[in-house]
């Protein structure tokens, strides 16, 4: 009797063993899945330092087991941290972002996605150490998500270089009067280069609208840089762009970022920035656009050389409105190079390495261009 | 009592019930300029003055006399502006999300503007009004 109930507590036990095995297995293959079945997003690159930092992280199976679970509980919103819960210009909102069921825009530069609740688990919430990856180009040559735990350690320290001779996917040159800085497109930074430094990343850049680019995504990043700035903390900080079927041209990029030290004390969002521009009809098969005929005929496209802006500089104010004059404002000629967004004295020796595709002469006041998004040169300090 | 508030450049102070931004060196700013008057902060706040000497109180706008100093970030002052002598505006020189905003109570006028370097925003201008009503 003794024996058959021995064999039987040892049966149970196999079975229940195998069966946590196979869960484990199941949920293993599962996450796996998730990471590498989305084409229209990319999927990350393999062997790089930071993947490999996330998977093989050293767990004993029971608690793979225990993070599993952790997981699955954290489909549900968390609710907000010690923090008050007003709002008195409250943003749309959308469940979830997926290409086949996007947001329409209402002239807003963003929604907001699942009550601003990100989707990181709760073992990438408990890592605080700075990776950053890029997920490989798709076959059509597309980036896919870009994923960073971001500490003061990784955020740039020197210049912006050139980006210039990166062409993503669905870029078209073309200029409209209305759009500050003219040109449409800018190749926009999925992480911002403020937060952790990269160029001319072609992982990194995709083809967005100077809408999307200032209005939509810059925001957030001034927030997050701002944070990270003044805390020593890290923040997760996922942008996934969203194309529609074979479309060169993204609808636009899903943001998502939490603090890690405080638990989203400090940063916790989810968002949706639209890749449009009012005014604009966008082919985003192709990247062509046309005014958009809703709008007013006063808008036109530009055919005269004028300043470009491929991206905003985002360690400085872009759109202030300084209401005290500042001692730098009058008449000075400047010398801005468009691509690195930077803006010199006629006399400055590296104005006169600025290429003439990049170099705009102009007698735009200093704060006119800060305004603008470029900055003073670090050398001759105009 | 006086008021501070920090706002970006479309008037935003809160994103998700999370400030849009902050600066230790505002902060020393703040605190210099309510010198020896008691300074009241409500929870939100509460981490920003660590190791400082000030009153945590969330009914702080209803609660402070008159030379007391009050840094807001996530309740309007609409309904007290009548208490309020001094209203101090941070404004941080950027653009920040925003789904809670600034709202500027009547009859304040300009009286004073500054501008600074934080220790992490290039250019954080000061504007203080006083109550003319």
């Amino acid at each position: 009797m003794k024996i058959k109930l021995k064999k039987k507590n040892t049966l149970t036990i196999i079975i229940v063993a195998v069966l946590i095995l196979i869960g484990a297995i199941a949920s293993t293959s599962s996450e796996d899945t998730e990471e590498t079945t989305k084409p229209a997003f990319g999927s990350f690159e393999e062997g790089t330092a930071e993947i490999s930092e996330e998977n093989t992280t050293e767990k004993s199976f029971l608690s793979g087991i225990l993070n599993n679970k952790e997981d699955n509980t954290e489909k549900k919103p968390e609710s907000s941290k010690n923090t008050t819960n007003k709002t008195n210009k409250p943003a749309s909102t959308v469940d979830k972002i997926s290409s086949s069921s996007l947001p329409v825009y209402k002239n807003s530069p963003y929604v907001v996605v699942n009550n601003n609740e990100p989707a990181f688990t709760s073992s990438q919430k408990s890592g605080k150490k700075s990776f950053e990856t890029y997920a490989n180009l798709d076959s059509l040559g597309r980036c896919g998500v870009a994923y960073a735990c971001i500490g003061k350690d990784i955020m740039p320290t020197g210049e912006r270089g050139e980006i210039g001779q990166v062409k993503p996917t669905g870029w078209k040159t073309a200029k409209y009067d209305f759009v500050d800085g003219r040109y449409l497109y800018n190749r926009c930074h999925l992480i911002g280069w403020q937060l952790t430094g990269e160029n001319a990343n072609n992982r990194n850049l995709i083809t967005g609208t100077r809408y999307m680019n200032v209005q939509g995504m810059l925001p957030f990043e001034n927030m997050v840089d701002d944070y990270i700035e003044e805390t020593r903390n890290h923040v997760l900080y996922k942008v996934t762009p969203v194309f529609k079927g074979n479309e060169l041209v993204a609808r636009g990029v899903q943001i998502e970022a939490y603090s890690v030290e405080d638990d989203g004390d400090g940063i916790c969002f989810n968002v949706y920035c639209f890749n449009v521009q009012p005014g604009v009809r966008i082919d985003y098969k192709t990247g062509e656009s046309a005014l958009d005929g809703k709008e007013t005929t006063t808008k036109k496209p530009v055919t005269t050389k004028k300043p470009t802006t491929t991206r905003v500089v985002t360690t400085k104010p872009v759109t202030q409105k300084p209401s005290l004059p500042s001692s730098a404002v009058g008449n000075t000629s400047y010398i801005v190079n468009t691509n690195s967004l930077k803006f010199h004295l006629p006399s400055c020796s590296s104005a006169d390495d600025i290429s003439a595709e990049n170099r705009w002469e102009t007698k735009d006041s200093r704060d006119s261009l800060i305004s603008k998004g470029y900055s003073p040169c670090g050398r001759c300090k105009p | 009592m006086n008021i501070a508030v920090c706002i970006d450049d479309n008037g935003g102070m809160l994103f998700n019930s999370r400030r849009q931004s902050r600066d230790r060196i505002l902060i020393e700013d703040f605190l210099r300029t309510a010198g020896n008057n008691k300074v009241f902060v409500r929870s939100f706040s509460e981490k920003l003055f660590v190791d400082i000497n000030v009153s945590v109180n969330d009914n702080c706008l209803s609660d402070a006399e008159e030379n007391d100093f009050c840094f807001i970030e996530d309740e309007s002052i609409l309904p007290f502006s009548e208490k309020i002598k001094t209203l101090i505006i941070y404004k941080w020189n950027r653009v920040y999300p925003a789904d809670f905003s600034f709202e500027m109570p009547e009859g304040f006028k300009l009286s004073e503007a500054y501008e600074f370097q934080g220790s992490s925003h290039e250019k954080i201008t000061k504007e203080i009004y006083v109550n003319e009503n």
